[in-house]
């Protein structure tokens, strides 16, 4: 802790809150705006029609409507916390700024019991769309989306999956715990390793020494994310979520779950423990406490903080000068935890769906960004501007080395 | 509260990413003036999708926002929602979507909670890199005008208002 000060047990909850809707709004859009496309309109449906509207053309507009409703539930519980939804200024050393009123937590009460519902729609609508298409799971099962390697996530003191608190925990390739610690041992564990040819870096497990982008035992890549969550934990901390798992892993073969599609599934199963526990949170009798902060008095100096980002585990590290002004920052973000992964998965997706002498279409293009795709990677979104650029494009070499075709997804 | 403002006004865009914060500089300039009861002007980030959740409700939309599009850097475009080029339907992100699919699956999804009217603002930036505040000279000059135009939006409307 940079500050030296532990946050109010209510400004912990409020903090919890707030982190649980902002994890339904993240998901629910992975799910419903990129997942669901490949699996309701097929992975080589026409590009014009694989998309959410050719879900919601197919599924129903209603179910467009849930989604745009539970999400802005979800904006607006963040705004009534933290002020505005994107860049709150809410949290503070010790505490938050803002409490909850007894009128605010009803009307949060009644949004999270519309969440849980939904996520119990969006995990039967992936039992229905997905799970009942033998295609789509033999595609899940598929060694061109398999990829073996250790697992991380954040757990509670029950090793259960926790996004917002805890000790990171990682656990090899056969779902043995490798180890488990602190925000601030992160060092002792993970390293970074760097080509020269992208500026982001490639963190692997520091005692196994980076050995290049391999998988099996003894690697040393590791994935996060919700795969990663859901493998690295032993169990969900609410009931309905830990049901959704149950069902999950007997259809799956058990864990470790190397399928990296099946991370959609992972998703929506942590879409219900997020609502489960904003519901929870919601009807806690000390969530409307005013007891939201405590007041810092030491000297800022060094402070290391982990949670879950709804992409992968986040590891933030900052020095500061007496001041609390920061002089060394150190940032693991959710995506940088998988970029080997990605690189890798990609590879292997490719591998699987592009052979000799077979016509490279739009259809193989989408098959390798399903890969991509389910990590849920945050790239190329730091910028917005209207007809800016997305730079995703296929290379496809052939067997002489020589460039055959580029695909992209203009 | 999102839901209660009749004329909402979305500043898109991330200030420190250059040209990009244009749409958040026009904002905060809007901040300074005396605007009509029920307008409501929304820091919106990068959105996609999430555009949605922040017109939710709204009578009215302005988008400002950055425009990539070549063109003379500062130039202030207005653009009705069945004007947007079809060009933004390219996905803003790989883990969203355009701005134009957004607004088509609102208006399928959810026709009742979408705007009557939205308009966007664009204003043509000259670079976009990251880790850099500041706007270019030409972008900065043009801040005024996009003001202007925003304004122009909400007394059209506001008038509309008062003749309903």
């Amino acid at each position: 802790m940079v500050f030296g000060v532990q946050p109010t047990p209510t400004a912990v909850k409020l903090r919890r809150l707030f982190y649980m809707a902002h994890f339904i709004h993240s998901h629910i859009a992975h799910f419903y705006a990129l997942a669901s496309p490949d699996f309701v309109m097929g992975p080589d449906a026409d590009p014009a029609e694989r998309n959410i509207l050719g879900v919601i053309g197919k599924v129903g507009l209603e179910v467009g409507g849930e989604v745009i409703k539970h999400r802005a539930y979800a904006q607006q519980i963040q705004a009534m916390l933290g002020g505005k939804a994107t860049h709150p200024a809410w949290t503070l050393p010790g505490g938050v700024s803002k409490g909850l009123n007894e009128e605010e937590r009803k009307e949060i009460e009644e949004m999270a019991k519309s969440c849980v519902e939904f996520a119990k729609f969006s995990l039967k609508l992936f039992e229905d769309v997905v799970l009942k298409n033998q295609g789509y799971v033999d595609l899940i099962l598929s060694d061109g989306y398999k990829l073996v390697t250790n697992y991380m996530g954040l757990v509670n003191d029950k090793n259960q999956v926790d996004f917002y608190d805890g000790k990171v925990r990682v656990v090899d390739h056969e779902g043995k715990e490798l180890f488990k610690y602190s925000p601030v041992e992160y060092v002792n564990y993970i390293a970074e390793h760097v080509e020269p040819y992208s500026y982001l870096k490639y963190p692997y497990i520091k005692e196994r020494g980076w050995q290049g982008f391999v998988e099996g035992p003894g690697t040393p890549i590791y994935q996060a994310a919700p795969l990663g969550r859901l493998n690295a934990a032993d169990s969900m901390a609410t009931p309905l979520a830990q049901e959704a798992y149950e069902k999950y892993l007997e259809t799956l073969g058990g864990k470790p779950v190397h399928h990296i599609l099946a991370t959609h599934w992972a998703r929506l199963i942590e879409l219900m423990q997020a609502a489960e526990q904003l519901l929870e949170l919601a009807q806690d009798p000390e969530i409307t406490s005013d007891d939201i902060i405590n007041i810092p008095t030491g000297t800022p100096n060094e402070g290391v903080g982990i949670l879950e980002a709804p992409r992968g585990t986040l590891t933030h590290h900052y020095k500061t000068d007496e001041n609390g002004i920061v002089v060394k920052a150190n940032l693991i973000v959710g995506t940088t935890n998988n970029n080997a992964p990605i690189t890798m998965a990609i590879k292997k997706a490719a591998e699987s769906v592009i052979k000799p002498g077979q016509e490279i279409t739009q259809g193989v293009l989408n098959m390798v960004e399903m890969a991509f795709r389910a990590y849920d990677p945050c790239f190329s979104c730091a910028t917005h501007a209207i007809l800016g650029e997305l730079p995703l494009k296929m290379y496809v070499y052939d067997s002489k080395g020589e460039l055959y075709k580029v695909l992209s997804r203009d | 509260m999102l839901a209660e403002a009749k004329i909402r006004i979305l500043g898109c865009g991330n200030i420190i990413a250059g040209d990009d914060g244009v749409g958040v500089e026009v904002l905060h300039e809007l901040q300074k003036r005396t605007l009509p009861a029920g307008v409501e002007l929304v820091e919106a980030g990068a959105p996609g999708l999430g555009m949605l959740d922040l017109m939710y409700g709204a009578r009215k939309v302005i988008i400002v926002d950055a425009v990539a599009d070549g063109g003379p850097a500062g130039r202030v475009i207005r653009w009705r929602e069945a004007e947007l080029p079809k060009k933004t339907s390219r996905a803003v992100s790989v883990h969203d979507i355009s701005i134009r699919d957004a607004l088509a699956f609102g208006r399928k999804s959810v026709p009742a909670m979408m705007p009557d009217e939205i308009v966007v603002i664009g204003i043509t930036v000259e670079r976009m890199e990251k880790w850099h505040m500041g706007l270019s000279p030409a972008v900065v000059e043009a801040v005024p005008a996009a003001v202007e135009a925003v304004m122009k939006e909400i007394e059209r409307w506001v008038g509309q208002d008062r003749r309903d």
